[in-house]
This record gives structure tokens, sequence and C-alpha cells, in this order.
């Protein structure tokens, strides 16, 4: 059934069943009423003779003391039946049951009206007469019948209603929060969490369908579902072949570039080659490598990219590690004319690529010396979070390293450069690959070769392998930070 | 065969195997101006042909090669014959490394590469062979290009001529690296060796032994000449040895 019609109908139940529920218990109510009544008339139509005789004797109606005869009433009454004397004018002589028997008046018209005939009233039936003496009227009568039973059986019955009637409301209140949960919110639920789930990591269990519009729904989401898988697939086999044709396009470059640069090296070892002549053939060496270093950024670059490649580390001493990761750069800073300071104070074991890590440096290294000015001061540094920040580090990233180094447990790699500054906008764009921000910063760098524009991409994607992460700081009139984290290992 | 090779004149004997014209005719003509003698094969095939044809004192190989790839090739000359392989290969690929050493290859070389990186690895190789055939006597166990002679029984070392102040332990520890050069040691194996006795976790008495070893030695730890740390697995000796003669 569908859940439009469903809830359609579901609404109207909601609404019609408890009328129609009211309706037939008073109607339950009403014919006990009417069949209890005729019983109850039968009744007194056969007590009345019996009575009447009695009230009927003149004297009761004379004013003089009766008391005789007034506790014979009373021993007549017996409770279930209550006599009424009144005077010709309407004043009440006597009444049993009740100490009312004061000079109260009724009224005229009251006694006077449905004379000799029994009216039932809610609790009783009255009969009313008037009583002559030689033709002459002399006082009126009026007897009522207590219908006990009658009233308890009303009482009990209107109260079995009401008891019935909020019963079975809340009974179709509490069916249809259940119904509604069976047909709508358990299956929206379940859709909900499949769609997390495949949002997730791709994986779902099948649903069960029903013919409904949650039904139409999880046809719908399969649909999509197989769709950005079909997506996804296709992208992945892209993604596939790209990096076949930059692995096969990397090996056909490498073989020229191999025979360029073994013929160049057999020309230099010649001995009959002026300096001249001997400086551009090393020209061609040293291009030569700068082409074959583009090429293993390319290679990287997408060796990193692909999902299938995961990086092999292994444990190591992270004071020994980092102190050679950040050795041997002296002879380069001194090349470029830039100072150098290096810091090393870590403590634990880390899960490394030494490989890799050696690149995400040499990038760094790179990247920072190239944007120093001569004479200026470079910074490398690894520290455990545990451990004091170097003085060195500029405030912003000072402040970003007090307010993290509380969360983390690892070491900060730090490359800083004294000098330009990165404007905070760049600074998230930094590690996109091809990045060209300031003009400035990317052209032709002091000692000849741009880099490929690919270090910064790399260091990110090698870093974030091996659990860590990078970012970039810039202080005003100080230079800029590069911030590498690397998590340590559980001592389990 | 070796023993035959008169000290001196008896050239190194390389096998060639590369299909790119060019390049087997650079790496020809510089090996044969450094006095080896060069065998050119272009084919995997016609290279296992020289192999078994000839007397070899190491083979270089190149991994792609037409009818039958480098990796077999290794192989196959692997299970005749203990001689230094070095692989060419423009590959990227770790796997490639990996799967090439594990065949038997003895190293690895990357194209393009440089002549001089070239030199140095087949001197290594060549100098290691002829150790592990016995070609060489007892002194010239412990002299290495760098300037680094070690005495055994002087219980001394010298760099450039220079006497190293070498504390006992460090010298024991030099020493049983230089023995057993280009093998790997951990660092509790070190310690049970040195030390006699067993590691306790944590101790750190290598590692700072180590770097005090290499200061003194003046040896980098990131690009050695003589003391090389393999992440993960330890340390070995990696000095290339040098002929008195």
């Amino acid at each position: 059934m569908k859940i439009r019609s469903w809830l359609l109908s579901s609404y109207l139940v909601a609404m019609i069943l408890p009328i129609v529920l009211l309706y037939l218990l008073i109607h339950l109510v009403q014919s006990y009423d009417q069949e209890k009544e005729m019983l109850d008339y039968l009744d007194v139509q056969a007590k009345l003779d019996h009575y009447q005789d009695f009230l009927a004797n003149s004297r009761l109606y004379k004013e003089i003391d009766n008391k005789r005869e007034y506790s014979r009433l009373d021993d007549y009454s017996q409770k279930k039946v209550i006599f009424t004397l009144y005077d010709k004018e309407g004043f009440i002589l006597y009444s049993t049951g009740s100490e009312t028997n004061t000079l109260f008046k009724e009224k005229q018209e009251y006694l006077y009206q449905n004379l000799y005939e029994i009216n039932p009233t809610y609790t009783t039936f009255e009969y009313k007469s008037p009583v002559f003496e030689n033709g002459k009227l002399i006082g009126f009568y009026k007897i009522s019948f207590l219908r006990l039973e009658w009233v308890d059986g009303v009482d009990k019955r209107k109260n079995l209603s009401i008891f019935l009637y909020i019963t079975s409301f809340l009974l179709i209140y509490f069916l249809i929060i259940f119904l509604l949960q069976r047909k709508l919110f358990q299956p929206l639920i379940a859709l909900m969490y499949q769609m997390t789930q495949f949002a997730k990591d791709g994986k779902v269990n099948i649903l069960p369908k029903k013919k409904d519009e949650i039904g139409e729904l999880i046809t719908h989401f399969e649909m999509m579902q197989s769709e950005l898988e079909d997506k996804s697939r296709s992208l992945l086999l892209s993604q596939e072949q790209k990096q076949y044709m930059i692995a096969s396009i990397s090996h056909d470059l490498k073989t020229p570039l191999t025979a360029i640069r073994t013929s160049v090296e057999g020309l230099i070892e010649e001995k009959q080659l002026n300096a001249q002549q001997r400086d551009r053939l090393n020209m061609i060496v040293e291009k030569s490598d700068y082409i074959r270093h583009l090429i293993d950024d390319l290679t990287m670059y997408s060796i990193l990219q692909s999902n299938q490649y995961e990086i092999e580390t292994v444990l190591v001493d992270g004071q020994e590690f980092f102190e050679m990761l950040l050795s041997d750069y002296d002879q380069l800073a001194y090349s470029f004319q830039v100072c150098l300071l290096t810091h090393v104070d870590v403590h634990g074991t880390y899960s490394i690529n030494q490989k890799q890590l050696l690149r995400l440096c040499d990038n760094l290294v790179m990247n920072a010396l190239h944007h120093t000015e001569v004479g200026k001061k470079i910074w490398l540094s690894a520290f455990s979070t545990n451990n004091q920040i170097p003085d060195f580090v500029f405030s912003e990233a000072k402040q970003y390293l007090q307010k993290q180094g509380v969360i983390h447990s690892g070491t900060w790699l730090i490359f800083q450069n004294e000098g330009q500054t990165i404007s905070s906008k760049d600074q998230e764009k930094l590690f996109e690959p091809l990045f060209q921000g300031d003009p400035s910063r990317n052209k032709e760098t002091k000692l000849g070769n741009r880099g490929s524009g690919l270090g910064l991409s790399i260091a990110q994607m090698i870093i974030e392998k091996l659990g860590g992460f990078i970012l970039v700081r810039s202080t005003q009139g100080c230079g800029t930070t590069f911030i590498c984290f690397l998590p340590e290992m559980s001592e389990d | 065969m070796l023993e035959e090779r008169e000290k001196g004149c008896m050239k190194y004997s390389i096998l060639l195997v590369e299909d790119d014209r060019e390049i087997a005719i650079n790496i020809r003509n510089f090996l044969v101006n450094k006095n080896f003698e060069v065998t050119w094969a272009t084919t995997g095939k016609e290279g296992w042909n020289d192999f078994t044809q000839g007397t070899y004192h190491l083979a270089i190989i190149d991994l792609m090669l037409p009818e039958m790839d480098g990796f077999t090739l290794c192989q196959n000359i692997r299970w005749k014959s203990d001689i230094p392989l070095l692989i060419l290969s423009a590959r990227h690929e770790e796997d490639d490394k990996v799967k090439g050493l594990k065949l038997g290859a003895d190293d690895y070389l990357t194209k393009p590469f440089s002549f001089r990186e070239l030199e140095a690895r087949l001197q290594s190789h060549l100098r290691r062979f002829d150790r592990y055939r016995g070609e060489q006597n007892q002194e010239d166990l412990y002299h290495y290009q760098g300037g680094l002679s070690i005495y055994p029984d002087k219980k001394m070392a010298y760099i450039q001529n220079l006497e190293l102040p070498l504390t006992v332990k460090e010298f024991s520890l030099l020493l049983l690296l230089a023995e057993n050069s280009h093998k790997t040691f951990s660092k509790k194996e070190l310690y049970e060796h040195i030390w006699d006795q067993e590691e306790v976790d944590g101790n750190n008495t290598i590692t700072v032994h180590i770097k005090s070893l290499r200061s003194k030695l003046n040896d980098s730890t990131k690009n050695p000449h003589f003391i090389q740390t393999i992440w993960g697995a330890g340390y070995r000796f990696i000095g290339v040895p040098i002929h008195e003669n």
C-alpha cells in the first residue's frame, strides 16, 4: 500500500473511530434505560394500588396530630418509596424519608400537573393524586418510587463507557504510532544509515524493498549508488591510465636522456678539450640532471597520488633519525650564501620511510633556500611535541605550536626562512600542484633552475601518507615557517 | 678463470646487456677507456648465450630487454654463477628494485646515471667479489678509499695518515663492521658481539658509539663513505677497499 493512501486512511480512522465508539456507548446506555424503564413501570403499577387505598384516608389530611398514622406511613415506605402529603393549598403535611415537613408550599401548577399518571424522572417514578372527602378536595398525595437499581446501573455503565472510550482512544493512538514506526520511520532510519555508510566507505547492504514510496526511494538511492560507483570506477581507471601514461613517458624520456648524458660524459673524458668546451659540456650534464629531477618529481607525484601505493615504513629511533634527516645541508646553504642553523631534540620511536622523508626534507630545504636572500638565515629543527619550542620560531608559528602541542604527540619538523612572507590566502593554496602565487616566489631562482612546482605537493602527500600533516605560517617582518607533524609510535 | 689472471695485466671482463644502441656504445667506450674488457649483447637471449660461452667478472643488465627480460636473465645467471649483477632500469617503481635484488642482482642503477656512479659501483662490486674468491692478500683488507686504514694487530686506525683517537669499543665496532663489509648488523647483534652480553631494551649505547665513531671518521650519516645506517635494520660497512699494488 502506498504511504500516501495509508496516511490518509489512518487520519480518517483516527478521526472517525472515536466518534463511532462514542455513539455506540451512548446507544448502549440508552437501550438499557428503555428496557429497565419498562420493567420498573410495570412494577410500580402493581405496587400503586396497594398504597393508594391507604393514602386516600381523609384523616391524614385533617389538621390534627397524626403521628401514629404518619409512623405507619414510615413503615410502609421502607426507604424505597417516599410518600409526600399536601393539604389542599399545597403545603406539605408530611413526607417520609425527609425532615422537610415544615411550612413549605408546593406550586399549584406542579400539583395539578400530570395527576393520576406515573411520571418517570431520572431518580424516581412519581404518582400524584388529589384526595376528596364528600366530594370536597382536602389534599394531595405524591408517591415517589426510588429507582435505585436503575440509577446504579446507569452510573456503572457511564463509568464503563468513559473507561472504554479513553482506552480505545489511546489504543488507536499507539497503534497508529506503531504502524508509522514500522512503515515510515524504521525504513527511513535504515536508509539514512545506508547513505551515511555509503558516503563513508562505499559499502552497503541491500535493503528490503516494499511497494511504497520508501521502496521507490531505496530504488532511487541504489540507482544513484551504482551510478556513483560507475563514475568512481571510471575515474579510477582514468587515473590508472594517467599514471601508466606518466610512467611510460618517464621511462621513454629517461632512455634518450641516459644516451645524452653518457655521450656527453664520454666527450668530457676526452683529453683534447679546451676549458670553454668543457664548460659547455658540463652545462649539458647539469641540465640533463635537472630534467631527470623533473621527471622524478612527476613520477613520484603520480605514484603518491595512486590509491594502491602504500608507503613502506620501518621503526627508528627518533633522535638518531632526525639528526640524520637534517644533517649535511651546510654545504648547500653555503653555496646559496645563506646562514643555516639546525636543532634536533627528539625522543621516542617513529615509523618512517627514510627515502620519502629525505625527499620531503630536500624539497622543503630547497624551497626555503630559494626564497632566502643572500646573508639571511634559515632554521631547520626537529623537536618532540612536549619539548620546549625553540626561541627562533617566529611568533605566528610559535602560537600555533603552543596550542597544538597539547593535542598531538610526536615530532614537529620546522623549516623556517628569514625574509619573504606568504599571504594567508596563498597559504592554503601553496600545497596545490603547480601553484603560482606571488610571481616573485616563482621567478627563475638565483641558482638557475626552477623547481617542478610539485615539490610542496609531494611533501604534503608524503607526510600525510605517514600519518602527519604540513602547514605554513608567515610572520610579517620576520619570514615564513613550514611546520610538519609526524606522529610518534605508541609504546605497544 | 680468475685464478689465471695475472695481477695488473689481466683485465676485468664485463658482460653488458643493453638494447639501446647509444647507451650501450657510450658505456662500452667508457669502460674500455677504464681498462675493462666489454662484451655487448642487445637482447636477453644473446646475453645468455654470451654468458654461457665466455667468462665474466661482472654483468650489467638492462631490465627492459627483447626476447628475454632482465629479471629472467638475472635469475638464469644466478643459478650458474656468483658474479656480481648490476641492474640498469629506467622504471621508477620501487618494486622493480626489490624484485631485482631478490632474484640475485647485487645492485641497481636508475637511468639516467652518471659514469662516476657507474664506475664506483663496478669497482666496489669487483673488489668485493675478488675478496670473496680469496683473491686478495690479508693486508689489502684494511685500506679504503677516503684514506681509512685499519691495523687489527696494533688495534689502531688512521684517516689521511692521522691516528684516530678511538676507544677500545669503538675500534672493535669498526673492525667488526669492516671485516664483514656490506653485512648489516642489528644494534642487538652489535651489542652482543662487542659487549658480549644481552642487550637491554631501550639501550642506546650502540647509537651513541656509532655516532661518536662517525664523527671521528668525519663520516656523514646521510651520505656515508664508511658506516651506513640501514633504517629499521641496523648498520653496515660500505668502505671501498684499495689494492696496495
